[in-house]
């Protein structure tokens, strides 16, 4: 056995499930279990940050290995639970008997994210997959509207058994071919082509939370369908974990990666391209966002594939700087929506004079996500790119600044409608004190982060090199 | 049986199920395929761990795991086919096409 | 008599009472055909309705549960295998009782959240 305080921040988190699951059984009132989830949302970033520098195993060796790289995942993943369950006070698009459950499913989730990032040991990470995938499936079926939630949890559940029977196919190749689970000894062994097969169908299970191509079929639907702020949580934390897991992954099949890689190229410039000009049509911001999503996806790829040490600093940097980007943009969606309708292009038509916070929210998610300067996205679209330039991969980065172009597009039009159309409706929208802090919390730390890259990007470097 | 025939086994009954979850339109029927799924892969995994690993308790814990997974996802997807039946009457994949851009 | 001879005037036993209990009757019985003969139970209460009714919620969550907890016996096969040993004894029992009190959190749950309790 080893430390067990290196458990300290999971253990906070976990302990926040069992709160808000003791809670739930007492039949408290929302309003206590939502405050206690809060509460337990700081303890948990608090303690994250706190072990930033931990390194070691709490559990058996090889197991389970708390490093630079889970940490700072781990702060990326409570930053995200902490936002969702914020801006969760009043969750007008969540069925009201279900509400009491809510935070627990997102603590579940959050313990299994947490676990997964950490995971050195193949099995360990599927467990963990498993838990952060079940609570998103329970989450995403809580809509209002249940005709909607329950065909959005439908698609995400089926599609995410399938692609997780599929990841743990790969794990049974690659045990046949290591004849181990421990990451440490399946690096040792000689890769022969069954083990990149093996990689590759492991690395599905990932790729479908990321949202990526093949795997983004789920997305736009679920996204539309599942309650707002369950949306939130799967759109920030689990894209954090999931590209933690894909760099663990990706690192086993390194000697072997030729094939690996232009597989993985494949997906990288699909990804973006369907992303970007699906969401081009969509008129459902929360479909655009979900397109936007895999249009991100492939952009992370970018990191990946450049298979160096920057290029995976990048890809973590990005991952990070995410999730407060795609905060802001679905605030606003969960505040104009929180009668548990969608809004659409038009309903955000003169969010600017109707309210002035949300329109300036909005326009910080937008920017960010579209990687314009003075935010945290142009400066992580500035990483990836300059990463895969330095692994001579040029043309992708063209194809990747012609893709951020065409997303311009959509992006910017949202903007000019909040700001440059006049509103069909003038009434003032009322924001709640605490998603008043969360869209300061948001917009603080995208533009904190764009302005001033250098910790942030320490610290990926750092855990670059502690996976390697 | 040598350890190919196991193999050639779990990968044809892989291949079944991964048939059924794209060809089927019911919605048990594509869980089913997904059992099927991952019955292969506890074959694959039984059948390396008695030719191949060094220790042979490994491959049957994780076996042990895969089960109690499975069932745990097959409760889930049951009752989220249960509220999509409730809703509609119906849990073909062609009725659940509301959600549309 | 060798033992398979035994087993083979058993098996020879067997299905000559068989074939009888199919012969004797149709050459005794009484013939009637009727609306009688139509029904799927021949015997018993009469039934009522279609089989195509709506169950009650409750059988189908009760089966859901009863899918989630039957296979998480599975996990005691291992702590039974080592049970015996000096090295494991105690500490078996312990863990399997905090996995069990888990497991039970979960029906603590289901009870609180009314599955339980029998509504119409």
């Amino acid at each position: 056995m080893g430390d067990l305080t290196l458990f300290v921040p999971e253990a906070v988190v976990l302990l926040g499930a069992i709160v808000a699951f003791v809670l739930s059984v007492i039949g408290s009132s929302y309003r206590v279990n939502w405050i206690a989830s809060v509460i337990m949302a700081i303890l948990g970033v608090a303690m994250s940050i706190a072990w930033l520098g931990a390194a070691g195993e709490p559990f058996f060796p090889g197991i389970y290995r708390v490093d630079a790289f889970s940490q700072l995942l781990k702060v990326g993943i409570t930053t995200g639970l902490f936002l969702s369950v914020l801006i969760a006070g009043n969750p007008g698009s969540v069925r009201e008997h279900s509400r009491i459950d809510f935070p627990m499913f997102l603590f579940f989730s959050a313990v299994g994210m947490m676990m997964m990032v950490s995971a050195t040991e193949l099995i360990t990470l599927y467990v963990a997959l498993e838990l952060s995938a079940y609570g998103l499936y329970i989450l995403a079926a809580l809509n209002k509207r249940q005709r909607e939630g329950s065909e959005a949890a439908a698609k995400y559940v089926l599609f995410g058994a399938a692609s997780s029977a599929v990841t743990l196919f790969g794990i049974s190749l690659i045990f046949g071919v290591a004849r181990s689970t421990l990451l440490s000894e399946i690096i040792a062994t000689q890769p022969t082509p069954l083990m990149v097969i093996g990689v590759l169908l492991a690395l599905s299970g990932v790729l479908f939370k990321l949202a990526v191509f093949p795997f983004h079929a789920w997305a736009p639907d679920t996204y539309q369908g599942a309650p707002h702020e369950a949306v939130t949580f799967i759109g920030t934390a689990s894209k954090v974990a999931a590209v933690g897991v894909i760099a663990r992954l990706l690192f086993l099949a390194i000697p072997a990666h030729d094939s690996l890689v232009n597989a993985l190229l494949v997906l990288c410039v699909a990804s973006m391209t369907v992303g970007n000009l699906a969401a081009i049509v969509q008129n459902d911001i929360k479909r655009v966002l979900a397109y936007s999503t895999v249009a991100q996806a492939g952009y992370i790829l970018i990191g990946l594939v450049s298979f160096s040490s920057m290029g995976v600093a990048s890809a973590i940097y990005y991952a990070v700087i995410y999730v407060p980007i795609v905060f802001c943009a679905f605030l606003v969606v969960c505040v104009l929506g929180a009668d548990g309708s969608n809004p659409t292009k038009s309903s955000i038509a003169g969010l600017y004079q109707r309210s002035p916070l949300l329109a300036a929210t909005l326009l910080v998610g937008m920017f960010g996500l579209a990687g314009i300067p003075p935010t945290s996205g142009f400066m992580g679209k500035w990483f990836l790119f300059s990463a895969a330039i330095k692994s001579d991969l040029l043309w992708l980065v063209l194809i990747g600044a012609i893709n951020a172009t065409v997303s311009l597009y959509y992006y910017l039009r949202i903007i000019k409608e909040a700001y440059l159309t006049p509103p069909a409706d003038e009434t003032a929208i009322k924001v709640s004190p605490a998603t008043a802090i969360a869209a300061g919390l948001g917009m603080t730390l995208v533009l904190v982060m764009g302005i001033y890259p250098r910790l942030l990007w320490e610290l990926a470097e750092a855990a670059a090199k502690a996976i390697n | 049986m040598t350890l190919e025939a196991w193999i050639l086994f779990a990968l044809v009954l892989f291949c079944i199920g991964l048939y059924g979850v794209l060809a089927r339109r019911n919605l048990i029927a594509i869980l089913i395929g997904i059992e099927l799924m991952l019955n292969a892969v506890s074959v694959n995994i039984l059948a390396f761990n008695h030719f191949l690993a060094p220790d042979p308790a490994v491959g049957q814990i994780i076996v042990l795991f895969i089960i109690g997974l499975a069932a745990a996802e097959a409760a889930i997807v049951l009752s989220i086919v249960l509220t999509v039946y409730r809703q509609r009457a119906a849990i073909d994949v062609q009725d659940l096409k509301e959600l549309k851009g | 008599m060798t033992d398979y001879g035994q087993l083979i005037a058993y098996l020879g036993i067997g299905f000559a009472l068989g074939i009888a209990a199919l012969v004797v009757p149709s050459l005794i019985a009484p013939r009637y055909k009727g609306a009688e003969t139509e029904k799927t139970y021949e015997c018993g209460v009469d039934t009522v309705g279609s089989a195509w009714i709506r169950f009650g919620i409750s059988f189908y969550l009760f089966a859901l549960i009863f899918v989630a907890f039957e296979v998480d016996i599975l996990y005691l096969f291992p702590v039974a295998l080592v049970f015996n040993e000096e090295m494991f004894g105690w500490r078996a029992f312990v863990e399997v009782f905090i996995f069990l009190l888990i497991l039970s959190l979960a029906i603590v749950y289901a009870w609180r959240k009314g599955v339980i309790r029998w509504t119409r």
